[in-house]
């Protein structure tokens, strides 16, 4: 009987949590978080304002405690943001400096925020609800430089993919047509050649960029700007290679 | 005799045969000798199996008959068309990082991270930091 009662006992108590583990990859889980956050702000809205037409103590408890989950779920909405984005640059395999010390700045950027959700459920009065938030504030700026040089860092990573990919294409070219004399050929595969330095020296040039980033300086609107003039002409040079490499491909090597 | 024993036979069966000539004179030396509940089974089971039998037999032979008559297989007459010769299209092996690269957007910030309110609080928080 007593097994019987635990048994029951732990199914309910599980059955509670099993919902919010129920989702399995990091996408699934930040959406699951962000809808989360948004029935909560809606709720938190809604007692705010009856605490500011009506402060009374009952009021301010229901608008601390709507706040408190509004600010659980905003954090772990961050917290999942900033691990999606990790796995996705885990699954690029680019092996840069910069994308690795970006993977890791993202885990604990994602940490920080899952902490900060655990935290917020501590709080118990409209002073810690206030210091709470001031101090979060205080870290924002630094948080922020991180998320947008991670931002930069991704697409960075998927340009680099494409450079491997030209190699790849490149050196299968030069094995199937071995001592070219054939003009055509020979300026098709210099153009490549060409036009990977050159695109490197921009990939290098934008990776400098992104680990200078001072936001206190910049915003990040003009960081942006300047990290996607560079991207396209990265994506030019790589869109002028892959045609030739096709072409060559396609005309050129026998079958 | 085997035919007075034949004759015995269905004159028992049915009696109603007494009045042709040729049971005549078997239908007073007759002796029952088959048992009534096998008679009445006999009496109309002769019957159904006859017609049974003469149907299965007549579909038998009908459907021989219609084997041995085949109709002759008629065709279209042949049209003369002309089949394109099989000509396999080449496809680099570089086509799919062609479209990918393509494909590939560069706006940023991708993927945009999610709206939220940093400022949650019942007092009003008014200081100059980002977002």
């Amino acid at each position: 009987m007593r097994k019987l009662l635990l048994g029951l006992f732990f199914f309910i108590f599980a059955g509670g949590f099993l919902p919010i583990f129920a989702q399995n990859t990091q996408y699934s889980d930040y959406q699951f978080q962000q809808d989360q956050y948004r029935k909560s702000y809606a709720t938190y809205q809604l007692f705010l304002k009856d605490y500011l037409s009506d402060p009374s103590l009952n009021n301010e408890q229901k608008a601390i405690q709507a706040a408190k989950e509004v600010i659980k779920f905003r954090e772990s909405t961050l917290s999942h943001y900033f691990w999606w984005q990790a796995e996705i640059l885990k699954l690029t395999q680019t092996d840069l400096s910069l994308i690795h010390q970006t993977i890791s700045q993202l885990d604990s950027l994602g940490q920080y925020h899952y902490s900060k959700s655990l935290e917020s459920s501590l709080l118990a009065t409209k002073t810690d609800l206030t210091k709470f938030t001031k101090d979060n504030r205080k870290r924002v700026v630094e948080l922020d430089l991180m998320a947008v040089k991670a931002q930069v860092a991704m697409k960075l990573a998927r340009l680099i993919q494409f450079q491997t990919d030209l190699k790849r294409g490149y050196d299968y070219l030069n094995r199937s047509l071995p001592n070219q004399t054939n003009l055509v050929i020979k300026n098709g595969l210099e153009q490549v050649s060409t036009n990977a330095a050159t695109a490197n020296d921009l990939i290098e040039k934008l990776t400098t960029q992104v680990k200078d980033l001072d936001l206190s300086e910049k915003r990040e609107s003009q960081f942006y700007e300047k990290s996607i003039e560079i991207m396209t002409q990265i994506k030019s040079l790589q869109s002028r290679s892959i045609d030739i490499i096709i072409e060559l491909d396609t005309n050129y090597v026998a079958r | 005799m085997w035919q007075d024993k034949v004759r015995a036979f269905f004159l028992e069966l049915y009696p109603e045969l007494g009045k042709f000539k040729l049971f005549e004179e078997i239908r007073e030396k007759l002796i029952p000798v088959l048992n009534p509940y096998l008679k009445k089974i006999l009496r109309f089971g002769i019957p159904t199996f006859t017609v049974f039998f003469v149907v299965t037999l007549g579909l038998l032979i009908g459907n021989r008959l219609s084997s041995l008559q085949k109709s002759k297989e008629v065709l279209p007459p042949s049209i003369n068309l002309v089949t394109p010769p099989s000509s396999e299209v080449f496809q680099s092996q570089f086509l799919p990082v062609k479209q990918a690269i393509e494909t590939f957007s560069l706006n940023l910030p991708d993927p945009v991270p999610p709206v939220v309110d940093y400022k949650i609080s019942l007092e009003t928080i008014d200081d100059d930091y980002r977002f």
